[in-house]
């Protein structure tokens, strides 16, 4: 498969008007159709009049592109799945965490994988060590858990890095367990889909039971300490026109660090459960209102596909080296299981841990997962392709994918323009673009966005050779090491 | 960490609960890759690895066996190396008057 080819400047509809963005650049502006016109007509217009700041931002090699790891993996964290157990039984989970056998990691397994990861950072010069656990639910396997995070520590301890420790969960827990992850962990995603009404429908107990009011004791709990509190809602077809108003409360009831937003994810599960993914561009458009509720309250509202904070390659944690460690020792790219990523023609593993808990990583495997987030054909015309950088790799821009847009490439789409227009002061183009179906639909289907004519800086970005991919040298990495 | 409701395998040996508790007006503060342990007046003492997983096990409620188990993985130590490391912090607390017998 071919590499995609990349692009540096972008230009999208914005009902009469366009947005200019440039990811590389970290500038995005809205202009008019004669101004787009000029920017499409490349150097020579741009030198001169209105578009003469913007033609000279855009000139510049941009200094935020990131680039593919190489050499030695250096992973930007170590991921830990302690079990793939769940107690609960999702009705949109396609994980099997409530009927797959609770097999819990060994804590030899645990060890290797930690003293594996503090020796690559030393060796790599970072400063911190991050660690990540993945469920399953995670705290079914609280020594595990425990284990990991003292031995993290002394090792932090030993080689003078700073540990950093989050996690997911249910939020299905007890309060020693809350008051252990107040004590060591920097942050804790919880899922929570809404208020009592939604949350119980769709994140029942494997026996049935309603878990609202427990997760609420949770989060309660764990308001109240000293860990970065990210809630998770997965949003359906059934509470998207309630996304406001679910946001809104969240954020009162709880004031937690961030509220992140997420689409379900259509599967066996929710097909079985007559649940459906919302209309991309309801979605959107609730989103973006979202956005603004929060606003007022300093609680940022994060819908990952849409994140502008930096370029990156990879949406995920596959093809960054990061590594997750499975219950059975297994070394992979990403926390889904096996039989998914199989299902899709792809080999996520890149090592293991062998009988002597020598962790050994497969040069031949992580060169090939390397690799996963160039080969996006899908992307290469969107302007989405360093900020959403084509979502999951299993899910979404798999290996032989149409290249169509799907709808969360549309809600995508929709909703970083929104946040671009709103990051451009531009917030009231952002509403009236939200409430205009023909406005949405003309930004989501155009068909090519990217325009490569402004001086001799912005040929097409490839893989391999371009002013703003540069290779050789002091390699640049797309994670830096130090924690989000 | 729900120490109280495992099945323990020390629970044969010894009782699956700690034998300890935290003496009254102690407190404690985690940083970044130690603890801090304060008495009521205001003594403090600086706990590095592996003590202060000793130290986190011990408040939580696990028994000096379940202690000892968890202890070795986290410090690399055998069994009764792991065990040696728990008993003399715990004996070293006591007699600080940071732990007392429950």
């Amino acid at each position: 498969m071919h590499r995609m080819t990349r692009h540096g400047v972008f230009l999208v509809p914005v009902l009469d008007r366009w947005l200019a963005f440039a990811p590389l650049h970290g500038v995005a502006a809205v202009v008019n159709a004669a101004a787009a016109r000029d920017l499409r007509r490349g150097a020579a217009v741009l030198s001169n009049g209105a578009l003469a700041d913007l033609g000279r931002v855009l000139r510049r090699v941009p200094s935020n592109a990131p680039c593919p790891p190489d050499g030695e993996a250096c992973p930007p964290l170590l991921g830990i799945i302690p079990t793939r157990g769940c107690n609960l039984a999702c009705a949109y989970c396609d994980f099997g965490g409530s009927s797959s056998a609770h097999t819990t990691m060994a804590p030899s397994i645990a060890v290797a994988a930690v003293d594996w990861m503090a020796q690559r950072m030393r060796d790599a010069g970072r400063r911190s060590y991050r660690v990540h656990f993945f469920g399953g639910e995670p705290f079914l396997a609280p020594e595990i858990v425990a284990i990991v995070v003292h031995r993290v520590r002394l090792l932090a301890d030993r080689h003078g890095l700073a540990p950093y420790v989050d996690g997911s969960t249910s939020g299905v827990i007890d309060a020693g367990v809350c008051e252990f992850i107040g004590d060591y962990f920097s942050g804790i995603a919880v899922s929570l889909d809404g208020p009592p009404e939604i949350h119980n429908r769709l994140r029942p107990r494997s026996g049935g039971q309603p878990t609202f009011d427990h997760v609420n004791r949770t989060v309660a709990r764990l308001s109240e300490m000293p860990v970065e509190l990210c809630l998770r809602a997965c949003i359906t077809e059934d509470s998207v026109e309630e996304l406001e108003h679910v946001v809104r409360w969240m954020i009162d009831t709880y004031r937690p660090s961030a509220v992140n937003i997420e689409t379900l994810t259509p599967g066996v599960a929710s097909r079985r459960a007559g649940l459906k993914a919302p209309d991309p561009y309801r979605f959107a458009a609730r989103c973006v209102s979202a956005y603004k509720v929060a606003d007022d309250t300093g609680v940022p509202v994060v819908y990952s596909a849409a994140e502008r904070e930096r370029a990156r390659l990879s949406f995920c944690p596959v093809g960054t080296d990061a590594v997750i460690v499975s219950p059975d020792g297994r070394v992979s790219a990403c926390y889904l299981r096996p039989e998914d990523w199989r299902s899709r023609g792809l080999d996520l593993d890149v090592g293991g841990i062998d009988t002597e808990g020598t962790v050994v990583i497969d040069r031949g495997a992580l060169g090939r997962v390397r690799e996963l987030p160039l080969l996006k054909p899908r992307c290469a015309r969107c302007f989405c392709q360093w900020t959403c950088a084509g979502g999951c790799h299993i899910n979404e821009t798999y290996p032989g994918c149409a290249v169509d847009y799907t709808p969360f490439c549309v809600q995508t789409r929709i909703v970083t323009a929104c946040l671009l227009l709103r990051d451009a002061g531009c917030g009231e183009v952002a509403d009236a673009l939200v409430s205009d179906q023909r406005a949405m639909e003309r930004l989501a289907c155009h068909w090519w966005d990217p325009f490569d004519s402004i001086g001799d800086e912005n040929v097409p970005v490839t893989g391999e050779a371009s002013p703003v991919w540069p290779r050789g040298g002091e390699p640049r990495r797309a994670q830096s090491g130090s924690p989000p | 960490m729900a120490a109280r409701r495992r099945a323990s395998p020390c629970a044969e040996r010894e009782s699956a609960v700690s034998p300890y508790r935290v003496a009254p007006g102690v407190h404690w503060v985690v940083g970044r890759t130690a603890l801090t342990i304060l008495d009521g007046n205001g003594a403090a003492k600086t706990l590095g690895y592996p003590e202060a997983a000793v130290w986190d096990f011990v408040t939580r409620g696990y028994s000096l066996c379940d202690v000892s188990r968890l202890i070795a993985p986290v410090a690399s130590l055998d069994p009764p190396a792991a065990r040696q490391v728990v008993q003399a912090a715990v004996d070293g607390w006591i007699a600080s008057g940071f732990l007392e017998r429950a």
